[in-house]
């Protein structure tokens, strides 16, 4: 009981770090970028936070974060105005609500969609935002009683669940994480001091810089692949006079909301899960206790609520691990992690103690983001169909543009507007091979946790010290099913693949 | 063409982990776990998986006839491939000759005057032929980094050694 008053104590005094102009403006900014940035079919939320950071390195860290989180949180919605009214969702989590907002529209019920989705989403960011503040706290507490062995095997745990990215080849996915672990290592070693593989750069010594590697994975490798694949018509949508759902249909979508809100939030918690697996995964679970399944794929409220619900949801399932543990649970929140360490934050479990003020302010904010989601998206529907009529001719070099300011600005170097554009052809060789760039990002931001995990806990119990404490053994153990899961599944659809039909 | 590119990805990861790991052996070794641990355990990790990788896609080019077509196969593509329209050939290449030739004159010509040709130049690429807008945009953007950057965040663009 204690612990619940302490918390409401404290995020009281979140809210009331709020009261200002300043923090109310930047929600709103947050709010409207992100929406802009997950309705343009080709800008991932990651991009869009990624594409910000540089313009926060002026503000405090807690208003920083305020932003950049207010941009994930809208980016998952803002998806879903072009999924509903064009069939081409801004994000990869509205790919299920397009499968019946889009067939709500060709019924000349785009109202209807929007309506769903905007309403689905403000509730399963709300009730993901109260399950990230009842079990973060907890969470971090337990964490902080860690081990270095528990710690090394959570961030092995983290990773290899990175399968996921790899949509069917879980191969290639773990290539990609070794990789982003390998370039981690470049620099000086914080233990040592011996320099590695710097090859006589002076500016390699500290490291890769996250920013621009993170700027040109994610911003410069889609712009790239975009104009190779010719992907510059900006198809438009017209959202007409058209009725939106009653108060009445709303509430009749409760239970769907609610249910999908939990399970997008659980799923939100495991990192390489995101809002994309949420989505359909809260999109299947509603079919199978749908009481009319056969309507899913033409035109169900529920299916859109469900989707919407779960991608908002795991927003606040994402940052639970980020905040408690320093492990991101999604390839946005990776790049918060490389913004946090821009101000000089770090996300580790004693960061509620520490820096009290950051994270019950945080927590406040979501409240808020959730509130001003609901009011921009009412108010601006048409507007935001519009505006997604950018032509791609403007937004490929505005965007470029932005990488390269923004990758200059981290230390006024240009050592790293040349690490955004190698990183950017990188990124952009990757994908067209098949390869997500996201676990690259997940290596390099968890490679610094897992090795000093690694050598702290071998410098305290030896090697055997993995094995020999029981909570890091079965969390390990865990990791190698998540591990092995996927690799042997994909080994066996290939067999089937390839044995002679009888 | 694909195929390739999906062997080429592993084949250059493998290559640069094999030069870490031969690169550690150079590291001066330390009591208890060394610099040098860490960095061979993921490059040996990365060795088995970028092998299976590199097979596989070495088996599809060995099972592809000659003259099947690959255009439609590109990985990563999300439209439809049958509704696919074919970029024209070099725009690509002429955009990241742009982006390069703009990274390699900022120091010379400034933030300012090599942005706006870096953005005119690479609007037109893209397929927008109104002068208006090209100028526009350009002078929007470069009016908004100046706001942004220089005012706000106190950081100072790139003014260029030929105006110095």
């Amino acid at each position: 009981m204690n612990h619940l008053t302490d918390l409401l104590t404290n995020l009281q005094h979140g809210f009331s770090l709020l009261m200002g102009v300043g923090p109310m403006v930047t929600i709103a900014a947050g709010v409207i970028f992100g929406i802009l940035v997950g309705a343009m079919p080709g800008l991932s939320p990651a991009m869009g936070v990624a594409l910000l950071v540089p313009f926060t390195y002026g503000m405090p860290a807690e208003l920083a974060i305020i932003l950049l989180v207010s941009v994930y949180l809208a980016a998952d919605y803002g998806g879903s105005i072009t999924a509903v009214t064009i069939n081409a969702p801004g994000t990869p989590s509205a790919a299920a609500t397009a499968l019946d907002g889009y067939q709500l529209t060709l019924q000349g019920k785009p109202g209807y969609g929007l309506g769903v989705s905007l309403v689905a989403s403000t509730v399963g960011g709300l009730i993901g935002t109260v399950v990230l503040i009842l079990f973060s706290i907890p969470l971090a507490r337990l964490a902080v009683k860690c081990h270095p062995a528990e710690y090394f095997a959570i961030a092995v745990f983290g990773l290899t669940c990175v399968s996921a990215f790899g949509r069917g080849n879980a191969a290639k996915a773990f290539v990609a994480t070794l990789f982003g672990l390998l370039l981690e290592t470049i620099g000086i070693d914080f233990i040592s001091g011996v320099r590695r593989f710097t090859f006589g750069i002076e500016q390699l010594e500290y490291g890769i810089s996250l920013v621009p590697a993170l700027i040109g994975l994610f911003a410069l490798s889609e712009v790239f692949l975009q104009i190779e694949q010719g992907s510059l018509d900006t198809p438009v949508a017209a959202v007409s006079q058209t009725a939106w759902p009653s108060w009445v249909e709303y509430w009749r979508l409760r239970s769907t909301i609610i249910v999908s809100s939990l399970v997008g939030t659980i799923i939100g918690v495991f990192p390489g899960a995101g809002a994309t697996i949420a989505s359909f995964i809260a999109y299947d679970t509603a079919r199978r206790m749908s009481r009319q399944p056969e309507r899913f794929g033409q035109g169900s409220l529920e299916g859109v609520a469900a989707s919407e619900a779960a991608n908002s949801s795991s927003v606040g399932g994402a940052l639970v691990p980020l905040l408690t543990l320093g492990i991101p649970g999604s390839a946005s929140t990776a790049v918060l992690i490389g913004a946090l360490m821009i101000h000089k934050v770090d996300p580790n479990p004693r960061l509620v103690s520490t820096q009290p003020d950051l994270v019950y302010g945080l927590f406040a904010s979501l409240f808020v983001a959730n509130a001003m989601l609901l009011l921009f998206g009412l108010f601006g529907s048409r507007l935001w169909v519009r505006v997604t009529a950018i032509p791609k001719p403007w937004l490929f070099p505005l965007i470029v543009a932005v990488s390269v300011i923004g990758s200059y600005a981290v230390q006024n170097a240009y050592i790293d507007v040349a690490s955004c554009l190698v990183f950017g052809l990188i990124g952009w060789a990757m994908r067209r091979a098949g390869f997500p760039v996201a676990p690259v990002v997940l290596g390099i931001v968890l490679g610094g946790i897992a090795e000093k995990s690694f050598r702290q806990a071998v410098l305290m119990g030896g090697y055997d010290v993995f094995v020999t404490r029981p909570a890091s053994l079965a969390i390990l153990l865990v990791a190698t099913l998540s591990f092995a899961l996927p690799l042997w599944r994909a080994a066996r659809s290939r067999v089937k693949a390839s044995s002679p039909r009888a | 063409a694909l195929n390739v590119v999906e062997m080429l990805v592993p084949i250059n990861i493998l290559a640069f982990a094999t030069y870490l790991f031969l690169g550690t052996f150079f590291l001066p070794s330390t009591e208890g776990v060394g610099p040098a641990v860490v960095p061979r355990l993921w490059a040996s990790a990365l060795v088995p998986f970028c092998c299976i990788l590199i097979v596989r896609s070495a088996r599809r080019i060995l099972a592809t006839p000659p003259n099947a077509s690959t255009e439609s196969s590109l990985a990563g593509r999300r439209d439809d491939p049958a509704k696919s329209i074919q970029p024209p050939r070099g725009r690509l290449t002429f955009f990241l000759v742009a982006l390069f030739l703009y990274v390699l004159t900022v120091p010379l010509l400034g933030y300012y005057l090599a942005t706006w040709l870096f953005l005119g130049a690479t609007m037109w690429c893209l397929g927008e032929r109104r002068w208006l807008h090209m100028i526009s945009i350009s002078l929007a953007w470069l009016l908004l980094s100046y706001l942004v950057f220089e005012r706000l965040l106190y950081v100072p663009l790139p003014a260029g050694r030929i105006w110095q």
